[in-house]
């Protein structure tokens, strides 16, 4: 038995609109992955979910086309990412993914950039100690220099993550409010 | 003695240089870049010139993964590709930094922003048409096309501050 919720999702749309829809998919799919380097499976997935919300991994199957092993290996990256978030349908053993928000505003998604970011630098100032005090003896590697010089960069580019998505937030909330 | 101390210290440089790789492909996870591209930037900007062969000793990948990376990747302006006229091997080298993307990546972006205002201007004129107001899927992609129309000019202008901060540093920390 298929759920209500399956055929909500996958076929419901107006025809004209499903078009109209194909087309944002397709766009973003293929000039995004070009811009970013993202996969194009996953940004078709992503931009889904954009616009519907809620999805099964079934839904999913039924808008992409894709099979159900491309599909669950692109929804477990998107919950990875602190993308989208599961829940169980009471009464059921099937599983809807939500995307609240769109990532770059979503303070989960902040937040969990935020503690990457700080335990990197943390790596990165151990390696420099490291690069540091053996100088002498590593400096006749030729790799030596590049990695000095990317830690250093590195280090001075990090905290400007943390700014970036400030600078976001604070734009959008001029725009949006 | 002295070979014992050199040999350390190659193992030392070694994990340093996995470690700069590995951070540099975590970073790009969470723009959803894939992993193995990553790595092969990583790499490629470690050793500022890699050829497919040296990539595949350093991360273990196939041949065919490494050539098919490689490919996109040169294709994203992100990676330049050269010939050695004595090897006929190719030489592959990053464009730019990984601080300051190379000048086309970053052309690339502001492109793809006023392609995509484009677009979305394009879908916001099919979406007028008078007898779709009402059919089913209006509401979610009209909610679609106003959420981007808000969020990339903000991302496009924070992207804009960004970089020109970066630059404004690097000039300040390379004298």
């Amino acid at each position: 038995m298929t759920s209500e919720k399956n055929l909500l999702n996958s076929s419901c749309f107006d025809p004209e609109i499903r078009a109209i829809e194909k087309e944002i998919v397709e766009f973003f799919a293929t000039k995004a992955s070009e811009v970013t380097g993202r996969h194009p499976i996953t940004s078709k997935v992503m931009t889904y979910f954009y616009i519907r919300k809620e999805l099964t991994q079934h839904d999913l199957q039924a808008l992409t086309g894709f099979s159900a092993g491309t599909i669950s290996k692109s929804v477990r990256k998107l919950l990875k990412m602190n993308i989208i978030t599961k829940e169980t349908i009471p009464g059921t053993h099937k599983h809807i993914y939500t995307m609240e928000k769109l990532p770059f505003i979503s303070p989960q998604y902040f937040l969990m950039t935020e503690s990457i970011i700080d335990d990197r630098i943390r790596e990165l100032e151990e390696m420099k100690k490291t690069l540091e005090a053996n100088r002498e003896e590593m400096k006749k590697f030729e790799i030596y220099h590049k990695s000095y010089e990317t830690v250093t960069q590195l280090l001075r580019l990090l905290p400007t993550v943390s700014v970036f998505f400030e600078k976001i937030e604070e734009e959008l909330k001029k725009r949006i409010d | 003695m002295n070979s014992n101390n050199q040999s350390t210290a190659k193992q030392k440089l070694k994990k340093i240089e996995n470690g700069i790789a590995d951070i540099i492909t975590n970073l790009s996870f969470l723009k959803g870049r894939q992993p193995k591209i990553s790595k092969i930037i990583a790499l490629t900007y470690l050793h500022r010139k890699t050829t497919q062969k040296q990539l595949r000793e350093l991360t273990g990948y196939s041949l065919g993964t490494i050539s098919n990376a490689v490919q996109s990747l040169e294709k994203m302006g992100i990676i330049r590709k050269t010939q050695d006229p004595q090897t006929r091997e190719y030489n592959y080298e990053l464009e730019g930094t990984i601080a300051q993307p190379g000048s086309r990546s970053v052309t690339n972006i502001f492109e793809y922003f006023s392609q995509q205002k484009q677009f979305l201007k394009k879908i916001k004129t099919k979406l007028a048409q008078q007898h779709l107001s009402n059919k089913k899927g209006y509401e979610e992609l009209s909610q679609f096309v106003n959420k981007m129309e808000d969020i990339f000019p903000a991302i496009e202008h924070a992207t804009q501050k960004i970089l020109t901060q970066v630059s404004e540093q690097n000039r300040s920390g390379s004298d």
